[in-house]
């Protein structure tokens, strides 16, 4: 083979190699965006559940059910009588 | 062989040329449509706080669901999956799915759990038709509490009621548009925003949750003890003008709003019209010594009977008291008495103070619905409505009206414009202008004094608490029915009370409408309904009684 011949395969090997790295590189962009997005969208959604978990632990703590419980399982009841008791610090303290 | 071969590229070149030149734009556009598209993300609604941070109300992420009738695959299996998940019955669901139209609603608001296992099963089946689309789901993790001032929303992100609709621009917050760029495999390669939208502003409110807890259970059981046929608690602080609480008998779930009655879902202590009855003796006795027409050892014939413009007035069970001071007619709560302030002030003076006290006109407070009462000018006046009014007949005032006015009292003459609302989106907030001052303080500190005696030893001695000094009035006014005046044994039972008497941070107004048990007296029947709601704030607010200091 002449080394003409030897060195227009080698530049078009070389073009050839770039043009297919620049393809893989915008390949590769797509991919790893669209891995982004995905794990956007997982977040999105985690983040969706978490707020439904928000709303259920408010809705467990809302006053009128803490109420209800208090009285229907632990038999409490709202003090009748509150007596004060002042208590004075001992002047040697 | 080569020629061919020449000729095969030469094709292919051209191919090349018409599609990637020629028809460019068309290829272009074809694929934007499928690859490509604009979508608007709903905004978050703001969410509504209470004065120490308790939630009352925010969005949680929701999903839309459509149906795609006409490229539906396997609608048999999307209804019963559809029907099973949203209990919905299964006709309903299939004039949706088996309609032909690209897009049908089938739920607007479907929380994200169900939303998600649906999209699993639908899935799992096989089956195509679903569309799926995110949005927000307004939640009220305290249920009924403070219904009536929150208010809700409806199915398209917009407030219907109550503070949800009053402040519903501030609230709903902008969308944000993006352009998405997707692949065929459905994965999203490139999102760009074309407006950047805002979540909603938040709203903290004056409201504390636990004091609004223990006032609606006091109303009610207040209304259940007297079989009243309703009944509403206001909490101000006198200092600020901050509405504490602002509870009724009727409320409703918040996230089932839709089984409400229209009923249930009034804020009566800015919509509902009343006549004050004895709690206005308060006023005139202010406007009185304000005037300087009265003093508080001046003395009245107590007894019972007098007559105006040849109509006989009575005191409570036509009880006959004698000889009485200014300060015993406000104590025991003396008609015939007042009634002599009264013509001592005059209707233009008297008449002149209750617009001072902001009678006649809303308070300007951020609820819908608020109505003005009514006071009618002086000079429609006649001397049997001077006398009515200054023992509160003859004028009808709001629940919010009148607790503001006695925390003009309580806050030594500074009329103060009461609100619900502390802050929108972080604004606002601790900026309290203080109010014109209409009455003297000195003034305000002898008519609290006056109105301890009626807690004391007075009309209103239920209202007493242990070791706290009470301020108060009592109030019992006949109720007048449309197209029949007043009705006998129809009244307004009433009960107004501060503490602490030197400087009060709390009034509580409670107002009871149609007792049916007797005595129906407001001291009698409102006062334990005070006693019980101020004993249990005490509690909560581990306030400190007067013997200990």
């Amino acid at each position: 083979m002449s080394i003409g011949l030897v060195g227009s395969l080698l530049v078009a090997s070389v073009i050839a190699g770039l043009c297919f790295l620049y393809v893989w590189q915008g390949t590769r962009l797509h991919e790893l965006t669209a891995q982004r997005e995905g794990a956007r969208e997982r977040l999105a959604k985690i983040e969706g559940v978490n707020r439904e978990l928000e709303f259920q632990i408010e809705q467990a703590f809302s006053l009128e059910r803490v109420a209800r419980i208090a009285r229907t399982q632990l038999g409490m009841i709202e003090p009748t009588v509150v007596r004060y008791v002042p208590l004075f610090a001992d002047e040697a303290d | 062989m080569a020629t061919l071969l020449l000729l095969g590229m030469l094709g292919l070149v051209a191919r090349l040329f018409q599609l990637q030149i020629i028809e460019h734009s068309r290829w272009v556009a074809a694929a934007a449509s499928m690859q490509e598209r604009t979508i608007e993300l709903p905004p978050r609604r703001g969410t509504i706080f209470d004065r120490n941070g308790e939630l009352l109300a925010f969005d949680v992420k929701a999903a839309a669901i459509a149906v795609d009738g006409i490229n539906a695959t396997e609608p048999g299996v999307l209804a019963a999956i559809l029907s099973e998940e949203l209990g919905m019955a299964i006709g309903a669901v299939n004039e949706k799915v088996y309609r032909s139209s690209y897009f049908t609603w089938v739920d607007r608001c479907v929380d994200l759990e169900t939303a998600q296992r649906i999209e699993r099963r639908v899935a799992a089946s096989g089956a195509y038709g679903l569309i799926f689309i995110d949005t927000w789901k307004r939640c009220y993790p305290q249920g009924a509490l403070a219904s009536n001032v929150i208010g809700f929303v409806g199915t398209d992100g917009e407030g219907l009621e109550g503070l949800e609709w009053m402040f519903d621009e501030s609230l709903r917050g902008t969308p944000t548009k993006l352009h998405v760029l997707e692949g065929a495999d459905g994965r999203t390669y490139r999102v760009e925003v074309l407006e950047e939208g805002r979540p909603g502003e938040d709203l903290v409110l004056t409201i504390d949750v636990d004091l609004q807890f223990l006032c609606e259970e006091e109303i009610d059981h207040g209304v259940a003890q007297f079989r009243a046929e309703g009944g509403m608690i206001v909490v101000l602080d006198p200092r600020s003008g901050d509405v504490l609480a602002m509870a009724q008998d009727k409320t409703y779930d918040l996230n089932r709003f839709w089984d409400s009655t229209p009923e249930a879902r009034r804020n009566l202590a800015v919509t509902h019209l009343f006549e004050p009855g004895s709690i206005f003796k308060v006023f005139t006795g202010l406007a009185a010594l304000e005037e300087g027409v009265v003093d508080v050892d001046d003395t009245f014939n107590g007894d019972d009977g007098i007559v105006v413009a040849g109509h006989t007035m009575h005191n409570s069970e036509y009880h006959s008291y004698g000889t009485v001071t200014f300060a015993e007619i406000i104590e025991h709560s003396i008609n015939t008495g007042m009634i002599q302030v009264a013509q001592r002030l005059g209707a233009e003076a008297f008449r002149r103070w209750l617009a001072e006290f902001g009678f006649g006109r809303a308070t300007g407070i951020e609820l819908p619905g608020e109505v003005d009462g009514i006071l009618r000018p002086a000079d429609a006046w006649s001397r049997v409505d001077l006398a009515a009014a200054s023992i509160g007949q003859s004028v009808a005032v709001t629940g919010i009206q009148l607790a503001s006015a006695m925390a003009t009292v309580a806050s030594d003459g500074s009329l103060i414009t009461p609100r619900i609302v502390k802050s929108v989106g972080g604004a606002g907030g601790s900026d309290i202008v203080p109010g014109p001052s209409v009455v003297n303080p000195d003034t305000c500190t002898t008519m609290r004094e006056l109105m301890r005696a009626v807690v004391e030893s007075g009309t209103g001695t239920w209202a007493a608490i242990d070791g706290f000094d009470v301020a108060g009035k009592t109030g019992t006014a006949q109720k007048a029915v449309p197209g029949q005046g007043y009705v006998d044994g129809k009244y307004t039972s009433l009960f107004a009370g501060m503490f602490p008497m030197v400087a009060p941070a709390y009034v509580i107004l409670v107002v009871l409408d149609e007792v049916k048990t007797t005595p129906v007296w407001g001291g009698y029947t409102a006062g334990q309904i005070f006693h019980e709601a101020a004993s249990r704030l005490i509690r909560l607010e581990h306030l400190v009684p007067l013997a200990c200091w």
